[in-house]
């Protein structure tokens, strides 16, 4: 699993940072690195059973008293 | 220039009817019945409405800035730091969606046809072909939706057609039994799924080649899309009833199955799970492409597409963690999405709109 991870991970930046640095484009190259790093880090993270920050646990603490205040309105 | 496409306002139209169907088309009936029970049609109507008002808001901010997306007015409107956090909740919602749908993809086909497949498989697929059309650009996006989707609400027809004989219509009876409280309740889960997520076509209208139409494109698909749903829902209400409907966690599916005419035509179920590929594949490519648009924007980058392969790689990964269970996942989606979906859906552009009215920012509609 981590083996082929690694593997789709090379493979995506050989697509695209020889261009990236090719035209001197280094906005585009830090962006795609930081976003690539985010999504090893989650795909790396799942793969090794590593606890990660689940955003949908925080949208749920977020909006969870609105939620209460809708469903004590129409109960 | 970050996207050279055009695209016509009919072409809004069908992406908005497929954006609005897909994922919802198999969701939405348990969804609403489970609080409105009989009455979830009657929720429907109710939404409908309601959801023409979310879109007419959010189009009505978009044709003020013609040839704009949400993410480079909101900018324009709040300011620097105001309208970056504006963008980054636009950005950030497209990409949760996003990842919720590829999860909702991913457990249909395991849950119905690849039950020995691991999520992963038929999930990577969908990411990929998302990925590679989004990389052609909101064109190609368009183009594949209008040559497919008609025949899909063909398909679509013929199915509720055929599932007359099952029909009966004590099964919605009594109306209105519980008061209009639960109805409400139900109309309320529609209007943030799938109503309030169309904001992001906020990303996509300033690809028109006549930016004057697209209110009228987007209320037109709203409208297209919601009487296709509300009679989904209808049909599975008659053909199961309230309760089966409830408890199944696919009962259009269940209905199709059900279809047997003079022992000919039956298991036609693969029929509707074709549909659901190709609408959930058209519902992950609008949020990916307003995600990918978004962040470049956001960053001031020239291009977006150098941005498409690791934001595949980060919505699938995150469609695998974003639910822990199938409980957390209908607690999420019938309590929480309708006022989280809320703050980018209707909240955001209404502010909007407001301080861009007060600021006197913004052309009159179009000059032609």
């Amino acid at each position: 699993m981590i083996f082929l991870l690694s593997l789709v991970f090379i493979a995506i930046i050989a697509i695209e940072a020889p261009a990236l640095v090719r035209n001197k484009m280094w906005r585009e190259l830090a962006a795609f690195s930081v976003l690539l790093l985010i999504g090893m880090l989650y795909s790396y993270g799942q793969a090794l059973d590593i606890p990660l920050p689940n955003p949908t646990k925080v949208i749920m603490a977020v909006f969870e008293p609105v939620s209460r205040i809708i469903e004590k309105l129409l109960s | 220039m970050m996207e050279n496409g055009k695209i016509s306002s009919k072409q809004v139209t069908w992406m908005m009817i497929s954006f609005l169907l897909g994922s919802s088309i198999l969701l939405i009936p348990s969804a609403v019945a489970s609080s409105a029970k009989q009455d979830a049609w009657v929720s429907m109507l109710i939404s409908i409405v309601a959801g023409q008002a979310v879109i007419y808001n959010f189009a009505s901010l978009s044709m003020m800035f013609p040839g704009k997306t949400f993410v480079q007015y909101s900018r324009e409107i709040l300011g620097k730091y105001l309208g970056m956090l504006a963008g980054l909740i636009m950005t950030w919602f497209s990409l949760h969606l996003g990842s919720l749908v590829v999860r909702n993809f991913g457990d249909f086909l395991s849950a119905t046809v690849l039950q020995h497949t691991p999520m992963i498989v038929p999930d990577s697929i969908i990411v990929i072909l998302v990925a590679m059309g989004t990389r052609m650009g909101v064109e190609v996006l368009a183009r594949v939706n209008k040559l497919i989707i008609p025949f899909m609400i063909l398909l679509i027809l013929i199915i509720f057609a055929l599932g007359i004989p099952e029909m009966e219509f004590k099964r919605i009876l009594p109306v209105m039994e519980n008061g209009v409280r639960p109805v409400i309740a139900g109309s309320l889960v529609v209007i943030g799924f799938p109503y309030a997520e169309t904001v992001l076509f906020t990303m996509i209208i300033p690809f028109l080649n006549s930016p004057g139409k697209g209110r009228k494109a987007l209320v037109t698909g709203g409208l297209a899309g919601g009487a296709l749903l509300f009679f989904i829902v209808l049909r599975t209400l008659l053909v199961l009833g309230p309760a089966t409907t409830v408890r199944l966690w696919f009962p259009v599916l269940e209905t199709v199955r059900m279809i047997d005419i003079f022992n000919i035509i039956q298991r036609i179920e693969s029929i509707v799970i074709i549909a659901w590929i190709f609408l959930g594949f058209m519902k992950i490519s609008v949020c990916f492409y307003s995600f990918v648009l978004g962040l470049a924007q956001l960053l001031n980058l020239k291009d977006y597409r150098p941005l498409v392969l690791p934001a595949g790689v980060l919505m699938l990964a995150l469609s695998q963690l974003v639910y822990e269970n199938y409980v957390e996942e209908t607690y999420f989606a019938s309590q929480i999405w309708f006022p989280y979906a809320m703050v980018p859906g209707l909240i955001l552009p209404l502010t909007m709109l407001a301080v861009a009215v007060i600021r006197g920012l913004g052309g009159k509609k179009t000059e032609k």
